[in-house]
């Protein structure tokens, strides 16, 4: 579970997110929506401790991240927009290294389905040099997956994969969605949001213009229309431009 | 197409300096462009003002030019005999990622793709040369010696780059002709190694050597030495190239420039004249640099390769444990797979051979002092100056070289100390081991040779047993430095590390070189300084032993200094916001 309250944060005079408050349940799939520059990636990275926020309070799975964080972090994964792994370890390497750092027991026994889930066991040897992008990506959700998190975090998650590899990682997102894991996912595909959230927050210029399920959201901006797409209901909210 | 090369240099040169001109409204660009100016004048220009247009010709050059031209000599060499020993898989040319991406779809022909390159090459060449022939007037400070000099040095530059691009075209020519590249190769490390053997004959021969400090003539010196006999066929190339850097006055230098300039010809004839093709060795030696400058630009080491094969292990990782082996780990397997084994394997085994060569000889020639202690001694003393002189910049295996990853390092669940420590474990265990090997092979050398009756063998075990415990400790000190100085001014560490960075960012480095220098002695002072004191205060009552209580004392203190800025380091690591810094 997430819990967000009056979270703020600002680069010196700009203030990128403001008096932001929300929360995910258990089993949501919360959709972060909004402009080039509306916050979500401060949004993403104050709550998963890679940067301080200036105020507010952050719990993940019930711990406060400012005051402990090392406990907040065990609870989490967060996956990058780009993969970054380090160049000289190769796949089965990185998943000692953060078997290690997470301190997962037994992690030869969890990798290997993980390997076989994401369909890149027989590269257990490669370097990341010797890797697509999308086995990239790949490996860096099984990385993030290994210590069984309760929260996870995915900034443009679809990037880079192939047709079929969007589709699996749909699949995968939904599953673990439905075993309980608390999800929330930064995107610019509303499509893909639309397929697998539970709930959206549209952001702009830092602030919070809407959030709610998506059928809430819909009716809040479809002017008594049916049937109106997501997309339709980002522009509607965001008034189709950045400022 | 030498238009389109003039256009796109002078382009970029007058966008660079308007960029840096904008820049330094900030200060701390303004501040480091005051310290390059500064440090020009100091090292180049300050004689400018008063120079003649013609000046003393000849003068003894002085001892700290002769090592440096001399080392850039013997370096020019090594990148020689590199070029023929160990070619690139595939021949290429020196062309830039966007040039290759531009130049290679247009309508240009291979020989004016080659013409670009090796006009590109000159560009760089030319600077080169103006530094250096500055450089020498420091001894010779009037404006004929400066051009004289900067002209020899163009000329040496141009057919050392000539050569070694003719070198792989030559490789390439073999492989496309269904010739045994391998078999080339050896045959070229064995013409080398006579080489090799012969300059070397010719210095035992050549008698005393010049003694630079009473400015005796060091042209005059090498002129003789291979002027004689078989030698002088040998190096004849060579003296051909050095004759217009080495020339006594104008008309000597005149006389030289004819030949100088024929055997630039004749290696320009050479290159063009193979017709290999180059493109697919261009470009991946594009990307290969490409790659380089974004893990230099990502915090990674100027000499870190890409990593071509997976290491080993280094050692076993099980899953549960301190979290800071897996930065160990991580780190020194990033080492195995970045330092070329092979390539140093091969050097180390040729510096063992010219070594036991040498002493070979030497001792087969009469009863005279062991030279190879005194070998080992000085190789061991320069391997730990270097090593707390610039190791700390060369082992970056710590947050430096993780600054593309540090926003997946704050997601793990650690404290920021721990993450910082761990981080710093595998570069000082390196610096100790380089430091440890050094000092064992000194602890041999000097059994081996007399020494002092007050430092007997007793005595030398306790000294290096101090030093020894001590070493790690200093070591990481060290890199608590470079370390800070990424997480308190990670602007400056990041605007250094951008491709077409400014001069004042040579100053803001220079900054930071002088700035950890002095970093590094304030954190020694103290254990210096209460170890010192201990040792005068009881060395009289219990010997030796002395040596040790001291070291013990200096050891508590590095180790409070070194938990005190981990911790530091750490908090500020938690606080850390890139994209804010960099702003």
């Amino acid at each position: 579970m997430i819990e967000v309250q009056g979270l703020t944060k600002r680069y010196g005079q700009f203030t990128a997110v403001r008096d932001l408050s929300f929360s995910v349940q258990p089993g949501e799939v919360l959709g972060l929506v909004g402009p080039n520059g509306a916050g979500k990636t401060s949004t993403l990275r104050c709550l998963t401790g890679i940067i301080p926020s200036q105020a507010g309070t952050i719990r993940i799975g019930g711990v406060d991240l400012k005051a402990d964080p090392v406990a907040a972090k065990r609870k989490l994964a967060f996956f990058p927009d780009e993969p970054r792994l380090f160049d000289y370890l190769t796949v089965r390497q990185h998943l000692a290294f953060i078997a290690r750092v997470y301190g997962v027991r037994d992690h030869g026994s969890l990798a290997g389905p993980l390997l076989e889930e994401f369909e890149i066991a027989d590269k257990a040897d490669k370097l990341p040099s010797e890797l697509s992008r999308g086995m990239k990506q790949k490996l860096v959700i099984a990385c993030g997956l290994l210590h069984g998190p309760a929260v996870l975090f995915f900034d443009e998650p679809l990037t880079g994969l192939d047709p079929l590899g969007i589709r699996r990682m749909k699949d995968s997102i939904v599953r673990r969605a439905r075993d309980g894991a608390t999800i929330v996912l930064s995107s610019h595909l509303l499509h893909l949001l639309q397929e697998v959230c539970t709930h959206v927050l549209i952001l702009k210029q830092g602030e919070k213009l809407a959030h709610g399920t998506l059928a809430e959201v819909a009716a809040r901006y479809s002017r008594g229309e049916a049937g109106v797409s997501l997309e339709e209901v980002f522009i509607r909210a965001t008034g189709g431009s950045e400022s | 197409m030498l238009g389109a090369l003039l256009y796109l240099r002078l382009t970029s040169v007058a966008n660079q300096a308007r960029r840096q001109a904008l820049r330094l409204r900030n200060p701390r660009y303004f501040a480091g462009m005051i310290a390059v100016i500064g440090y020009f004048y100091f090292f180049l220009f300050r004689n400018m003002h008063r120079m003649p247009r013609t000046g003393p010709h000849g003068a003894a050059i002085n001892p700290m030019l002769f090592g440096a031209t001399a080392g850039i000599l013997v370096m020019m060499a090594i990148w020689i005999i590199g070029a023929w020993i160990f070619p690139d898989l595939l021949p290429g040319l020196r062309f830039s990622a966007a040039e290759t991406a531009f130049l290679f779809p247009a309508p240009v022909s291979r020989r004016g793709l080659i013409h670009f390159s090796l006009a590109s090459s000159q560009f760089k060449i030319l600077f080169t040369a103006v530094i250096f022939g500055l450089l020498r007037t420091w001894t010779e400070p009037s404006l004929a010696s400066f051009l004289r000099h900067t002209a020899g040095w163009w000329v040496l530059f141009s057919a050392a780059e000539l050569h070694r691009v003719a070198a792989g075209l030559t490789y390439g020519r073999i492989r496309e002709r269904g010739g045994s590249v391998a078999r080339a190769r050896a045959l070229a490390a064995a013409v080398i190694a006579l080489f090799l053997a012969a300059a070397y004959l010719a210095v035992e021969r050549g008698g005393a050597a010049p003694d630079l400090l009473r400015g005796s003539d060091l042209a005059g010196w090498l002129d003789e030495l291979f002027r004689r006999g078989a030698l002088a066929w040998l190096f004849w190339p060579l003296r051909i190239a050095a004759a217009p850097y080495l020339a006594a006055d104008g008309r000597a230098f005149l006389l030289a420039l004819g030949p100088a300039l024929a055997l630039i010809g004749l290696h320009y004839a050479w290159v063009v004249g193979l017709q290999v093709s180059f493109e697919e060795g261009s470009i991946a030696q594009a990307e290969k640099r490409a790659q380089r400058a974004a893990a230099w630009s990502a915090g990674g080491s100027p000499f870190s390769r890409a990593p071509g094969k997976a290491g080993r292990d280094p050692f076993p990782l099980a899953g549960p444990g301190r979290p800071e082996a897996a930065f160990l780990w991580k780190n020194l397997l990033s080492v195995g797979a970045a330092v070329p084994w092979s390539r140093l394997a091969i050097a180390l085994a040729g510096f063992a051979a010219a070594v036991a060569a040498t002493s070979w000889r030497h001792a087969s020639r009469g009863p005279r002092p062991e030279v190879l202690p005194i070998v080992v001694l000085a190789a061991a003393a320069m391997a730990a100056f270097y090593t707390f002189l610039i190791g700390p910049q060369l082992a970056r295996q710590d947050l430096r070289g993780d600054l593309a990853q540090m926003d997946v390092l704050k997601t793990y669940p650690l404290a920021g100390w721990q993450v910082v420590g761990a981080e710093m474990l595998a570069p000082a265990a390196i610096l100790s081991g380089v430091l440890w090997s050094a000092l064992l092979a000194a602890l041999w050398a000097a059994s081996r040779l007399p020494g002092p009756a007050w430092l007997g063998p007793g005595e030398r075990l306790v000294a290096a047993a101090c030093l020894a415990a001590l070493i790690p400790l200093v070591c990481a000190l060290q890199l608590l430095v470079p370390n800070a100085a990424l997480l308190y001014f990670p602007a400056w560490h990041q605007a250094g590390r951008t491709r077409g960075a400014g001069l004042e960012n040579m100053g803001q480095r220079l900054i930071f070189v002088f700035g950890q220098l002095l970093s590094f002695l304030l954190l020694l002072l103290p254990a210096a300084l209460l170890g010192g004191l201990l040792f005068l205060a009881t060395q009289w009552l219990i010997g030796a032993a002395a040596l040790a209580l001291a070291a013990a004392a200096a050891a508590v203190i590095l180790g409070a200094e070194l938990w005190c800025g981990v911790w530091l380091l750490g908090q500020r690591f938690e606080r850390y916001d890139l994209s804010h810094e960099s702003l």
